[in-house]
């Protein structure tokens, strides 16, 4: 018994000791780590040109940070191709960001993140952004702060916005979900350049995997109203200052210099439901609950009174439903649902098959009705 | 050498011839065999005795002393007047030389028919002093010193209660030690007591040398890197662990005890967890523990993430790790193996030299050595750091050989990592872990109270609450009786506001 037990020992040992030559080392200051790629169609051949940021240590140079341009047609054949303009081991493992020109968005990015998805080294967590110029110009950009190097910068950038509640997150995990959901497509950055700097300036609108149009900061508000919903954010309004001519503090000697009413709420908390009212008619009916507080206004106005705040409130309910209406109905125009009436529909239609081109034809012709509840918790004391 | 002879009694014979005998005979013509004849009233008396063994003083004034002034001499009155209580009577040679090496007088009036030997044995021994490899801030200071008598002392005094029992062995062929086993009769489980008996009773070897060793010789698992049995130096912890129903052991010439069935986290425990309030006590044995956690997992980790999982490392150390990596010429493997070796080389050499010199060397050794080794690019500073910490966190274990195997413990480890990174990692650990929870400490589970897993044993274990609601002894140890003391009530509160 303690004989086997003793041989059984030393047998484990050496398989372990002699098989672990069948792993690959990956020691870190022999690799080339990547931590964005960009890629771009390049127009003369069937190619993808690709950008590559990646880390590499060298006991001399501070910067860490190098970019190689290379192509292929597929994903890992780019990041072959990079590997024979560098000493270093290209690996993926640290990728944060992936970004996509143009002409490729238009065409469709999905067969480029297969390879992400099976390669379990790969975070989920990486932004998918696309970009307004060919990528290959836009991580030239000199300009990125105190980031060790320009994929960190842009993975950054998404994140503040991300978490300031500014835009939509569009991690991979993310992406995929909504791709591969019937009745929900996803949304990703939109970035420039801007005085050599990349910025995010709007995003993107998906049918599937292709870009078929876009959102402008203001209007990602609405976006993100109906498909997430808001903790801390923010949005400021302008209303027509006529309407509240009776509660305006006149100062002395101070004209009334415009005629516009700016209003910014924040802290502004959300919860929106969307129901099927008529599956067959497709009637959506979508309710809103917003609560934040004043926290800027262009003109004095007491709120103090209810009179006012009532006003303000219905004010602004009246304003996001117009916005949500024009939002909504341009993406029923580019056939994008980015926020998931398409999911409700298919949840209400049990036992229907719906798939994605389905409901791609539905769309369209939906009809919304909105019922939005705004509440002013807190305006500032302001005497 | 020749001990045994013909005739029936040896007794009685000429005094030169006794002497001479037990010289040549006995101690191969010692030169530290003393004598000393005494003339009275026509009759003649030897006194003979060990020169470096016998208590002087007693010698002189109590034998030697009474002797001169007794009027009447035969042996029956010499063992009324020498007032010293180990007397003998021996008719034969040979059990005469076994007591004067314990340190006996031996007396014989010429012509009698029996020799009398007194034991007046001279014991060098210290004073109890401060504990030195487990020092207390807060608790009792001393700690057990290399004599039988003054720790049985020292534990009788912390113990005045009539169920501590002291069983006596005597262990060891060439060199027989005096081994004591004590327990509270009315807490130690029966089976313990009998387990331990046994291991001790039947255990055949020609010395037990210390306390230490004789654990060696009984302990449940010799192949564990893993200690089985406490062992103290502060009869403060000693008797503590009695009165939570456990057994102790002490060996003569040795300064510490002995303390079994111990479980693997009560290595990580000190008495001063329950002299400090609940949540310093909680707070510092759970640090402990993870110290104990980070000590094995620190550098093992560094090694599997550099030389396999890059994908793991944060991206805010990624550039920093990387940077000190590259002038290194090693692979992260050898790197921390060299790093964890000298780290070890400098502990050892400031355990084996004088105290002064050895503070030298840890300044010399950690500073210097330390600062060298990176500006060489021989290692990256951040392993200095991973190295520093986890030798430190091995230091915080209150057991000197816990914290050693805990240090040892991460050199199989390390290699693992480096030949198979995290998988290596995983196996090492699920091995570790099932080692410990098949391991017994005198019979009795090890890994208690995570495996088998024990509830109600977590209060004083792993943990540490109030007294209020933690007024049990462990059930691992099933003692005869669980309940310490009856739930206190808690005081009445009146108003203080008045």
């Amino acid at each position: 018994m303690r004989k086997t037990n003793c041989l059984g020992i030393i047998l484990s040992f050496f398989i372990l000791i002699t098989s672990s030559s069948c792993i690959e080392p990956n020691i870190i200051e022999e690799l080339g780590i990547v931590t964005a790629y960009g890629f771009d169609q390049n127009p003369d051949t069937q190619e993808i040109d690709g950008t590559v940021v990646l880390y590499q240590f060298n006991p001399d140079i501070t910067d860490a940070s190098q970019i190689i341009h290379s192509s292929g047609a597929t994903f890992d054949t780019i990041r072959a191709n990079a590997n024979k303009q560098s000493g270093y081991q290209i690996v993926n493992g640290q990728l944060q960001t992936l970004i996509f020109g143009p002409t490729i968005s238009e065409e469709g990015i999905f067969p480029y993140l297969d390879t992400i998805e099976r390669n379990a080294a790969v975070s989920d967590m990486l932004y998918v952004a696309v970009a307004d110029q060919p990528t290959r110009d836009l991580m030239s950009a000199s300009n990125y702060e105190e980031a060790p190097n320009i994929g960190i910068y842009l993975h950054r950038l998404i994140e503040t916005a991300v978490k300031s509640e500014v835009i939509v997150s569009s991690t991979f995990h993310e992406f995929m979900r909504s791709y591969f959901r019937v009745g929900l497509d996803p949304v990703v950055p939109i970035l420039t350049v801007e005085d050599n700097k990349v910025e995010v300036n709007a995003i993107g609108m998906m049918q599937n995997d292709v870009l078929v149009g876009t959102l402008s900061m203001d209007e990602i508000f609405y976006a993100r109203l109906l498909r997430d919903r808001f903790k801390e954010g923010r949005v400021e309004l302008t209303m027509n200052l006529d309407d509240f001519d009776e509660y305006i503090t006149q100062y002395v000697n101070d004209p009334r210099s415009e005629d516009d009413l700016h209003v910014v709420i924040d802290q502004l908390g959300s919860r929106a439901s969307i129901n099927v009212t008529d599956t067959e008619a497709l009637n959506f009916e979508v309710d809103i609950k917003l609560n934040g507080r004043v926290i800027e206004l262009s003109q004095r106005i007491n709120l103090d009174e209810p009179g006012p705040l009532k006003k303000m409130e219905s004010e602004i309910e009246r304003q996001i439903e117009e916005n949500l209406i024009e939002v909504v109905g341009r993406s029923q125009e580019l056939g994008s649902d980015i926020f998931g009436f398409g999911v409700q529909y298919n949840n209400a239609t049990r036992g229907q098959s719906l798939t994605t081109d389905d409901w791609h034809d539905l769309f369209p012709n939906i009809n919304v009705n909105y019922n939005i509840d705004v509440e002013i918790k807190r305006f500032g004391i302001v005497q | 050498m020749k001990r045994r002879f013909k005739k029936s009694s040896y007794f009685p014979c000429k005094l030169e011839q006794l002497e001479q005998d037990l010289k040549k005979q006995y101690f191969q013509a010692s030169p530290d065999l003393a004598s000393k004849i005494i003339h009275h009233d026509g009759k003649r008396c030897i006194v003979v005795f060990i020169d470096y063994l016998v208590d002087k003083d007693h010698l002189y004034d109590q034998v030697v002393g009474e002797i001169q002034h007794t009027p009447s001499w035969d042996h029956e009155t010499f063992k009324d007047t020498i007032p010293i209580t180990g007397s003998k009577q021996h008719t034969e040679l040979n059990p005469i030389g076994d007591e004067l090496l314990e340190g006996a007088a031996c007396v014989y009036i010429e012509g009698e028919k029996y020799c009398l030997t007194f034991l007046i044995p001279r014991v060098e021994k210290r004073e109890p002093d401060r504990a030195e490899t487990e020092s207390l801030i807060f608790g009792p200071k001393v700690s057990f010193t290399e004599s039988m008598d003054t720790n049985l002392n020292l534990v009788h005094k912390r113990m005045d209660t009539s169920s501590l029992k002291v069983e006596k062995f005597v262990i060891g062929n060439t060199v027989p030690t005096e081994v004591r086993m004590v327990y509270l009769e009315d807490l130690a489980n029966e089976d313990n007591v009998k387990e331990l008996r046994d291991r001790l009773s039947v255990l055949n070897v020609d010395d037990v040398l210390n306390a230490s060793t004789l654990t060696q010789f009984i302990e449940d698992n010799s192949y564990s890197i893993f200690p089985q049995f406490i062992t103290t130096e502060l009869p403060d912890r000693f008797c503590y662990s009695l009165k939570e129903g456990r057994l102790g052991v002490l060996v003569d010439k040795s300064a510490s005890g002995v303390v079994t069935p111990a479980s693997f986290f009560s290595f990580f425990q000190t008495t001063e967890d329950n002299y400090t309030r609940w949540n310093m006590g909680a707070f510092t044995r759970l640090l402990r523990i993870i110290a104990m956690f980070i000590s094995i997992t620190l550098t093992p980790t560094y090694v599997a993430a550099l030389t396999y999982h890059y994908e793991i490392i944060p991206d805010a150390l990624l550039v920093s790790l990387g940077h000190s990596r590259t002038r290194v010429p090693f692979p992260p493997l050898l790197e921390a193996l060299i790093l964890e070796f000298l780290i070890e080389l400098i502990r050892e050499a400031g355990a084996r030299l004088p105290t002064k010199v050895g503070q030298t060397m840890g300044i010399v050794g950690g500073i210097v050595i330390g600062q060298a080794v990176v500006q060489a690019g021989f290692t990256s500073n951040i392993l200095i750091i991973i190295v520093a910490l986890s030798a430190l966190a091995s230091f915080t274990t209150p057991s000197y050989l816990m914290g050693s195997a805990i240090r040892i413990i991460r050199f199989p480890l390390m290699i693992f990592a480096g030949l198979w990174g995290f998988v290596g990692l995983v196996f090492s650990f699920a091995f570790i872990a099932i080692h410990l929870v098949k391991q017994r400490s005198l019979n009795r589970p090890y890994f208690v109270p995570v495996y088998p897993f024990q509830p109600r044993d977590l209060d004083n274990s792993v943990f540490r609450i109030p007294f209020l609601h933690s007024n049990k002894r462990a059930y691992s140890n099933k003692p005869k009786k669980i309940q310490r003391f009856p739930k206190p009530k808690k005081p009445k509160k009146s108003d203080i506001d008045e």
